[in-house]
């Protein structure tokens, strides 16, 4: 096939709308995930849906063994795990005396541990095999096909649309969660609808990098980001465009070169566009600083 | 003109952190049109008795009356300006967006901020002398203007009651002169503020009462009475020998100004 | 406190519903027997291998074999009840050439005579086998009957060398499944020589069949590659979408092992440029159907195999007694969701 025919092939492109999407989902929660200094999560997040989808695999497959494996099952199963996990995480910060990251290492480590054991149980069972694990865990987003675009689009449309409504008060809480109690904001409800849509994020982007690498299509563009621009507005905008940037350019990566992971190549284009962000970002890229000391206040 | 109830009022106000009492049965009350400073040694719960007011910390028995109603009746009327050090800088808003927070509430859920609600908050730093710096981001603003900022924001609530923790630390002159001067104005207008104050040297020279508490209320009032050095004294300790100076020039100050 | 008790309960109980579930879906081994019985007891890894010892020794020894009916070999792993037993089996008798990738510790871990732990495909002449990428060699052996057959005479004798009591049963048994593997290798050469030349194009979802397609005389085309443990490349997906549409491909096939996301994929990247792939043919490629069915025996799986993929790409199934009736597989057997 000729490189023409390679990059607009049906399935190259296929491909291409689903990690795009993805990449501007994650790119805009990931703003309001490292802006709420809860980076860590979206990986806690991400291994905790491990048993919940090998879980529901099944117990769909005992309530009806005939019908072979469901993806929304799987995918509902992920993402109350998920959900669960991060309430753990909430929970033991309120009662326990454990700092941060600590509380934050137990979760992930007791979740994808309970995976871990849960998964040769599907394995071994008759059906398990199709069910698929393995590329939960490491993507496989060489197979995606019309309905996760749809469902990719679907969760991009409505980080943007939930972003854009709550972007006063998601980021009031962010930044001064003191006076967003003190006026009155419900910071549980924001919270939980915050951590909602990463958990949608992460969910829906297990199929395509899988839910080893989701965090870091959450939090490399947002860092990415930072470098452009000191307002919170274009911050949304450029990490969701770096993302799909990222998304695009290793997916066509994929599609060109034999034997390269695309769930992978595309996290190491967005780590590169991190490392030229630093260097070469309008706001705090370093050749900027050393050209254009900042001017004192 | 602001409600003829005081604005605060703090009943029996005992709140505890792990078994150990942090302050015990405060009870005070804070006439309207007042700038009230809030003194005491390290330790002794002026930051948590603002926080506590506010809803952001709970106490163990007692509560708080704004307006002779609980907090939460009275949301809009009351501000809160925080310590600096407790503010993320590197957060990207600039000052405008800073200012524009205190505004949220009035603008509601899930609309915009508009034009009509940043020329409010321009005015607001206008009259603390910073609406020239409303494009910068908060980190590359010196700890005076970061501070006005925040007052700012705290002005354009229209709130009625401002609580402040220690506004004044760690500013320089220029900006300590413009925030009292704000203060004032505020006062002139039937507003109300209290205030944690670090400097026992300017207390006299800014604040109409004083409240000095060390876990528990050790005098509440006007500054002559409450800046008596046997009251200090029980305040702050065996930290006496350190006020030997600043006594003799606070009694001097006393009767300049009784 | 007791929010903590509720929590910890909650989780166990969590873990607890997913064994029991586990268990119940599990249906791989056959009973151990009690512990009275004085026979060998041989432990097999797939059902094919697990077949093949059985037709060997029938009752003379006890055989149990681990991998269930759609259990990828290439991705189980052992709990530890299963290894226990591989460790402490009499004789394990086991594919090799790392088809059970993930059973190579606990099988290098059983102690005595290594001539107790046979692989089949060590059996083998290696000019007969096929390579694979780094230097192994492809491990599906089982799917050139032929080649399969070979193996029955070399684990008989060695089974017999073990079970000399039992040496003239093994080997007469021996005699009478070659016979019968022997019809299923010319079954299987006359049903794919009547597949029009053009369409003799076997398209599945990893590379099981290059066996198949070697001895049977057809070209084979797997998504992912010899094991299932990559996942395919976009690259490999356009270039068989391309070849598809470009070759007329009739039909593609799952396997019921696998997953079948790519081949899904791929029927859906053929619809685009308007080619209808067919797609509801499922095969057995490295694990037997459901004990107890026709499919449940090696024979059968081939039978099942040779039989789906002539009728799939337009060749008529040989007529032979033993051969089942072709039809495309029914709905309900493929496990495939509609929307997915």
């Amino acid at each position: 096939m000729t490189t023409f025919e390679t990059l607009f092939a049906y399935n190259t492109l296929v491909v291409l709308a689903g990690t795009m999407l993805l990449g501007v989902a994650a790119g805009v929660t990931g703003t309001f995930l490292m802006l709420r200094g809860r980076a860590l999560a979206g990986d806690v997040i991400g291994h905790a849906a491990l048993p919940g989808v090998a879980i529901a695999f099944l117990i769909y497959a005992a309530i009806a063994p005939d019908a072979g494996k469901s993806l929304p099952v799987m995918l509902l199963g992920g993402a109350i795990s998920s959900g669960l996990g991060m309430l753990s995480v909430l929970w033991l910060r309120r009662v326990s005396r454990l700092p941060e990251d600590a509380v934050l290492a137990i979760v992930l480590s007791t979740f994808f541990g309970l995976g871990v054991v849960v998964m040769p149980i599907v394995q071994a069972s008759p059906t398990g095999s199709q069910a698929g694990l393995p590329g939960f865990i490491f993507g496989q987003a060489a197979s995606i096909r019309q309905s996760d675009v749809i469902l990719l689009a679907t969760i991009a449309l409505a980080t943007i649309i939930g972003s854009a409504m709550l972007l006063k008060e998601w980021t009031l809480m962010c930044f001064d969660e003191g006076l967003a109690t003190v006026l009155g904001y419900p910071i549980r409800l924001l919270d939980f609808l915050l951590m909602s849509m990463v958990v949608a994020v992460c969910v829906a982007g297990m199929q395509s990098v899988g839910l080893l690498l989701i965090v870091a299509l959450l939090i490399i563009p947002a860092s990415s980001a930072r470098y452009w621009s000191d307002s919170i507005r274009p911050n949304i905008w450029i990490s969701a465009l770096i993302g799909a940037l990222s998304a695009g350019l290793g997916s066509i990566a994929s599609a060109m070169v034999p034997k390269l992971s695309t769930g992978a190549i595309i996290v190491l284009v967005a780590a590169c566009l991190l490392v030229a962000s630093m260097l070469v970002g309008r706001r705090h890229g370093l050749i900027f600083r050393r050209l254009k000391p900042l001017e004192s206040a | 003109m602001s409600d003829p109830v005081e604005p605060l009022r703090a009943v029996d106000v005992t709140i505890a952190y792990r078994s150990t009492a942090v302050l015990e049965r405060v009870n005070f009350a804070t006439p309207p049109g007042t700038l009230t400073a809030i003194v005491g040694p390290n330790g002794a719960g002026k930051s948590t008795l603002i926080k506590a007011a506010l809803g952001l910390i709970q106490p163990a028995i007692g509560h708080f009356l704004f307006f002779g109603k609980p907090f939460s009746q009275v949301n809009g009327r009351v501000s809160y300006v925080p310590q600096r050090t407790s503010v993320d800088w590197d957060f990207p808003v600039t000052a405008l967006d800073v200012v524009c927070m205190g505004l949220y509430r009035q603008i509601g859920w899930l609309r915009p901020v508009r034009s009509k609600h940043r020329k409010l908050a321009i005015e607001a730093l206008r009259s603390v002398g910073m609406e020239d710096f409303r494009g910068r981001q908060i980190s590359q603003l010196s700890g005076g203007q970061q501070q006005r900022v925040f007052l700012a924001r705290s002005l354009v609530q229209g709130a009625e009651l401002f609580l402040m923790d220690e506004p004044l630390a760690g500013v320089d002159a220029s900006t300590e002169r413009t925030i009292i001067d704000v203060l004032r104005r505020l006062r002139d207008q039937g507003q109300t503020a209290m205030v944690v104050h670090h400097d026992l040297d300017t207390v006299s020279d800014y604040f109409d009462r004083v409240l000095l508490l060390n876990k528990r209320v050790i005098a509440e009032g006007p500054v002559a009475d409450v800046m008596q050095p046997a009251l200090l004294k029980e305040a702050y300790g065996g930290k006496l020998l350190i006020f030997d100076q600043s006594r003799q020039a606070i009694s001097d100050k006393l009767e300049r100004h009784p | 406190m007791s929010t903590l008790v509720a929590a910890i309960l909650a989780s166990l109980l969590m873990f607890w519903t997913a064994l029991l579930l586990g268990g119940c879906g599990r249906s791989s081994a056959t009973p151990t027997g009690d512990f009275n019985d004085s026979r060998r007891q041989i432990v097999t890894t797939t059902g094919m291998v697990g077949d093949m010892v059985s037709a060997l020794v029938g009752s003379d020894a006890r055989v149990e074999t681990i991998m269930g009916p759609g259990v990828d070999p290439h991705l189980y792993s052992p709990s530890r009840s299963v290894a226990v037993k591989l460790r402490s089996a009499d004789i394990v008798v086991y594919n090799g050439l790392h088809l059970e990738g993930r059973l190579g510790e606990v099988l290098a871990s059983r102690s005595g005579d290594p001539s107790l732990t046979i692989a089949i495909g060590e059996l083998l002449p290696h000019d007969r086998l096929l390579d694979a990428d780094a230097g192994v060699h492809d491990p599906h052996i089982w799917m050139d009957v032929s080649l399969w057959s070979e193996a029955v005479g070399q684990l008989a004798d060695r089974l017999a060398a073990i079970m000399p009591e039992h040496a003239d049963a093994i080997h007469a048994r021996a005699g009478d499944y070659r016979r019968q593997l022997s019809e299923l290798d010319q079954f299987g050469e006359a049903s794919i020589a009547s597949i029009p030349a053009s369409q003799r194009i076997l398209v599945t979802a990893h590379d099981a069949f290059r066996y198949f397609g070697k001895r049977y005389g057809i070209e084979v085309h797997g998504v992912q590659g010899v094991s299932t443990i990559s996942d395919a490349a976009i690259r490999d997906v356009n270039r068989l979408v391309d070849m598809i549409v470009t070759r007329k491909v009739p039909a593609v096939f799952f396997e019921s092992s696998v997953s079948g996301r790519q081949v899904k994929a791929i029927v859906e990247g053929a619809r685009s440029r308007d080619q209808e792939v067919s797609s509801d043919w499922e095969l057995l490629s490295d694990s037997m159907g459901a004990r107890g069915t026709s499919t449940g025996t090696y024979i059968g799986m081939m039978q099942h195999n040779i039989a789906t993929i002539t009728t799939a790409l337009g060749g008529a199934v040989d007529q032979n007694p033993t051969a089942p009736v072709s039809e495309p597989v029914s709905e309900q057997d493929v496990a495939t969701e509609p929307n997915t």
